[in-house]
């Protein structure tokens, strides 16, 4: 009794957001089931696996597409190469260096004039394309088959 | 190094750089305060299990969106707000008519806020009875369920009026009168109940 009156004393002498953060204090609280946290892992998993699939495909894709359009391309530059004169000064630096180098600058400015660099430029994009999606496609190939690894250890 | 013990902040570093455990950690932090939340909205419980799962995994799927500086209570709040009143508006389970009557009244919100006086104390008789949740319970469930979560956020997550008013995407003053509002309701139906 005598508790209970002290315990009415400070409640009234509470401020009102005090009160009321007491009376908040006795709602019912509910705890949500042990599985929900365990269906968001595996959805989130499920979900990384999908977006490693993705991303392993289409890196694949694109390692497919510029191998396929190198060819052509390097075709293209071989012909553009040749129709230039650019693989004859190309070779009559090898060949002939000690003139060359006599006059390197004569010989520079020729060879930049007739470098294909429209077809240059297409062959060294496709090659760094088709380098960085193989290195992408293996990573996520490795990440698939860890993946793969790891769920039948688990099993 | 993690550990339940590690900021929100720093579990989020740790998340985008690809750490599970760190959103394992950060989820089972929240978990009930999100569920407790989301029932303020759906008030089935299975239903707000499965609006908790899709929060949970909306706040994972978009965790890059996360800038530094930000509040993750908060953010997460919106994020299972709208969840649930997604979740609400695909089941029809509320008429839209509910929602529109609680975002209609606060035209006038910012002179309410203003001009009502404080709020009355609880009366002290009040913590003494048997069946008090019980009672809260009840006179929560009348009240529209965002200002069922104002209070929610304000007493039970010690959440700010500016915190609030950043989850639910409202004017601090809006919120501050669907507060007073809302504790007024509960006031009155408390006092009139008998113990």
């Amino acid at each position: 009794m005598h508790r209970n009156s002290r315990c009415i004393r400070t409640i009234t002498t509470m401020k009102p957001e005090e009160t009321y953060k007491k009376l908040f204090l006795h709602m019912t609280t509910n705890e949500p089931h042990k599985g929900v946290a365990v269906v968001v892992v595996t959805r989130i998993q499920r979900s990384q696996l999908m977006q490693t699939r993705t991303r392993a495909g289409a890196h694949s894709f694109f390692v497919l597409a510029t191998l396929i359009g190198l060819a052509p391309a390097g075709q293209q530059l071989f012909a553009s190469a040749t129709s230039s004169g650019f693989i004859q000064f190309a070779s009559l630096g090898w060949s002939d260096g000690v003139s060359v180098l006599g006059s390197w600058k004569a010989f520079i400015f020729t060879m930049i004039e007739s470098a294909p660099i429209l077809e240059m430029s297409i062959v060294l994009g496709l090659v760094l394309t088709c380098t960085y999606s193989l290195r992408r496609s293996a990573y996520y190939f490795a990440k698939l088959s860890t993946r793969k690894a790891s769920s039948y250890a688990t099993a | 190094m993690i550990d339940h013990m590690s900021t929100d902040e720093d579990l989020i570093l740790q998340i985008k750089s690809g750490n599970d455990t760190a959103y394992h950690i950060l989820m089972s932090r929240y978990m009930k305060h999100i569920f407790n939340f989301i029932l303020q909205y759906v008030r089935i419980r299975e239903e707000a299990e499965d609006v908790a799962q899709d929060t949970f995994f909306k706040a994972w799927k978009y965790i890059n969106r996360f800038k530094n500086g930000m509040k993750f209570k908060p953010w997460l709040f919106t994020i299972a707000r709208n969840t649930a009143l997604d979740y609400i508006k695909k089941k029809k389970a509320t008429s839209f008519s509910e929602i529109d009557v609680g975002t209609a009244d606060t035209e006038n919100d910012s002179s309410f806020a203003e001009s009502v006086v404080d709020t009355e104390p609880l009366p002290s008789e009040l913590f003494s009875r048997a069946q008090l949740s019980e009672q809260l319970d009840n006179a929560m469930s009348v009240l529209h369920p965002d200002h069922r979560a104002v209070l929610i956020m304000h007493y039970r997550e010690d959440m700010t009026f500016e915190e609030i008013a950043e989850t639910l995407k409202r004017p601090m003053n809006t919120v501050k009168s669907w507060h007073r509002r809302s504790l007024d309701k509960i006031r009155d139906s408390l006092v009139h109940i008998r113990p």
